[in-house]
């Protein structure tokens, strides 16, 4: 009784803290553990890996595919094909004569879930609220007001070579 | 329950302490039920009216959605505005409610009979101090409360991506995110990082009232007179809000939450103005309830070098608070007393 009666200020908020924080570790903890016990379902999302063999990069342009003219003196090219329903945009090198890169729509599946099924970007590329996370050669680009984990991503992308970013510190937003 | 929460507390903040019953009892206003009813409507009428410039805030005045996942992360961006008020109108009535003390005594001609008891003014000083809390524990219970909420919602969203959602705030951050930690250890660090910065949200409210009265009540000691006690009151509460405005200020701008920016505090072009920047926006603007939403964490831990650090050490600066809140107290008891003997 006399030790409570003498009590500081400081030990009360000092054990108030440390029960509060050993308490809010276990509920983390308990939020997080079963959910990642459960089976993962992180597989690789649908119609990402794979490229028809045509519009791979490195490849001669299809025949079929339909092309807008560049602006003068451009060395490059935007061509679209439609193969089994799916849409592909080729970015066509003129000098070299060969696909550079080859984007599809995707659909939706958020930026987390690639990293969860990808492992860590190679880096990333950023201006305004456009975002383009890299993984070597893939990359996909997401626009979003706030660029997280939930965000959706758009397009998936395949170049030639990897391009040139920036390294991959999270899921930054800043813009200075 | 609450007797046993009461046993914790020292002897002079306990509620049936003589001294702290005077206190209460003389600053308790008398009313009757229906006025007691009216006071109660009128104070969830002004929460509701602040509802409405709090979600006018959130949209840009209509011109964009509430960015949020989930209805918690919606209440947050909607109530932060309202609460950051009801936060900034406690801090200043601890300072007011501690800086006339002396003077209120004297005037009540208790000031003599006090200073003559053993230990009478340092009492009457701490008690004094301890007041503000039980005085304030309506908007104290309010804020908690509502931080309470957030913390649910928080570990809700840490279940998300099959609970590997903190795994992809710290990816490529520094210093406990992959690759520069394994995936294991950076987890682990994850959870108590985010522990401490939670707990830290919930002790600041309670640490800044401290530390405000606190600072009030030394103002009291060095500011006797009637008119430069008032003129030393109104001194400090501009002080406040001016110290709470720049570091909401500063804190929005790091965080890159609003248009402004200042290249002193830009983590790109100064990463340890940022790191300062944002440990002073969150400390003394809006008292960690930004970090009770995750989009907010994950861009102090992504946007700001080592920002990951600012979430531990807002727990150490909330318990400095705490720390110089009980010094404030005890120098202020010491200067009343010595002024006596003088």
């Amino acid at each position: 009784m006399s030790t409570q009666s003498t009590r500081d200020v400081r030990q009360l908020v000092a054990v108030i803290a440390i029960v509060t924080a050993v308490v809010l570790a276990i509920l983390a903890l308990g939020a997080t553990l079963p959910a990642r016990a459960q089976p993962t379902a992180l597989a690789e999302p649908s119609t990402l890996t794979e490229l028809p063999n045509e519009v791979r990069p490195g490849h001669d342009l299809p025949a079929q595919a339909r092309c807008t003219y560049p602006p003068y003196g451009s060395l490059f090219i935007g061509c679209r094909i439609l193969i089994s329903d799916h849409v592909y945009f080729i970015t066509y090198h003129l000098k070299r004569r060969i696909i550079t890169r080859t984007s599809i729509a995707i659909d939706g599946e958020t930026i987390g879930q690639l990293i969860l099924a990808w492992g860590l970007p190679t880096g990333i590329r950023r201006a305004g609220w456009m975002s383009e996370v890299h993984w070597g050669d893939r990359s996909v680009y997401v626009g979003a007001r706030t660029f997280s984990p939930t965000s959706r991503t758009a397009f998936i992308s395949f170049d030639l070579e990897p391009g040139q970013t920036a390294p991959w510190t999270g899921f930054t937003n800043r813009d200075g | 329950m609450l007797e046993r929460f009461y046993a914790q507390l020292p002897e002079f903040a306990r509620p049936d302490h003589p001294l702290m019953r005077y206190a209460l009892l003389r600053g308790a206003r008398r009313q009757d039920r229906r006025a007691q009813v009216l006071r109660f409507i009128l104070g969830v009428l002004l929460t509701l009216l602040l509802l409405v410039p709090g979600y006018q805030i959130a949209t840009d005045v209509g011109r964009s959605t509430l960015d949020a996942a989930n209805l918690i992360g919606k209440l947050f961006l909607v109530l932060y505005w309202p609460l950051v008020l009801v936060q900034i109108i406690a801090r200043i009535f601890a300072i007011s409610s501690t800086s006339g003390v002396i003077a209120s005594e004297v005037q009540h001609g208790t000031w003599d009979t006090l200073k003559v008891t053993t230990d009478g003014a340092q009492l009457a000083l701490k008690t004094r101090w301890a007041a503000v809390f039980y005085r304030l524990r309506w908007l104290l219970i309010l804020l908690v409360a509502a931080r309470v909420v957030f913390i649910v919602g928080a570990l809700i969203d840490l279940t998300s991506f099959q609970g590997r959602y903190l795994d992809l705030l710290l990816s490529g951050t520094t210093p406990f995110g992959p690759p520069n930690v394994s995936n294991e250890l950076s987890v682990v660090l994850g959870i108590v990082t985010t522990a401490m910065m939670m707990t830290a949200s919930l002790l600041m409210p309670f640490t800044a009232v401290a530390f405000d009265a606190g600072v009030g009540m030394l103002l009291g000691t060095v500011a006797r007179g009637r008119l430069v006690g008032l003129l030393g009151q109104v001194i400090l509460i501009i002080l406040r809000m001016v110290v709470t405005g720049l570091a909401l200020f500063i804190g929005a701008a790091v965080l890159s939450l609003g248009t402004a920016r200042f290249s002193l505090f830009a983590p790109g072009d100064n990463p340890v103005g940022a790191w300062i920047g944002a440990l002073f926006g969150i400390g003394e603007g809006d008292l960690g309830l930004t970090l009770l939403h995750l989009p907010h964490v994950q861009r102090l831990w992504a946007d700001i070098e080592y920002g990951v650090l600012v979430s531990i050490a807002l727990l150490g600066y909330a318990l400095l608070q705490a720390g110089l809140a009980n010094l404030l107290v005890k120098w202020a008891g010491r200067r009343a007393t010595k002024a006596d003997t003088l």
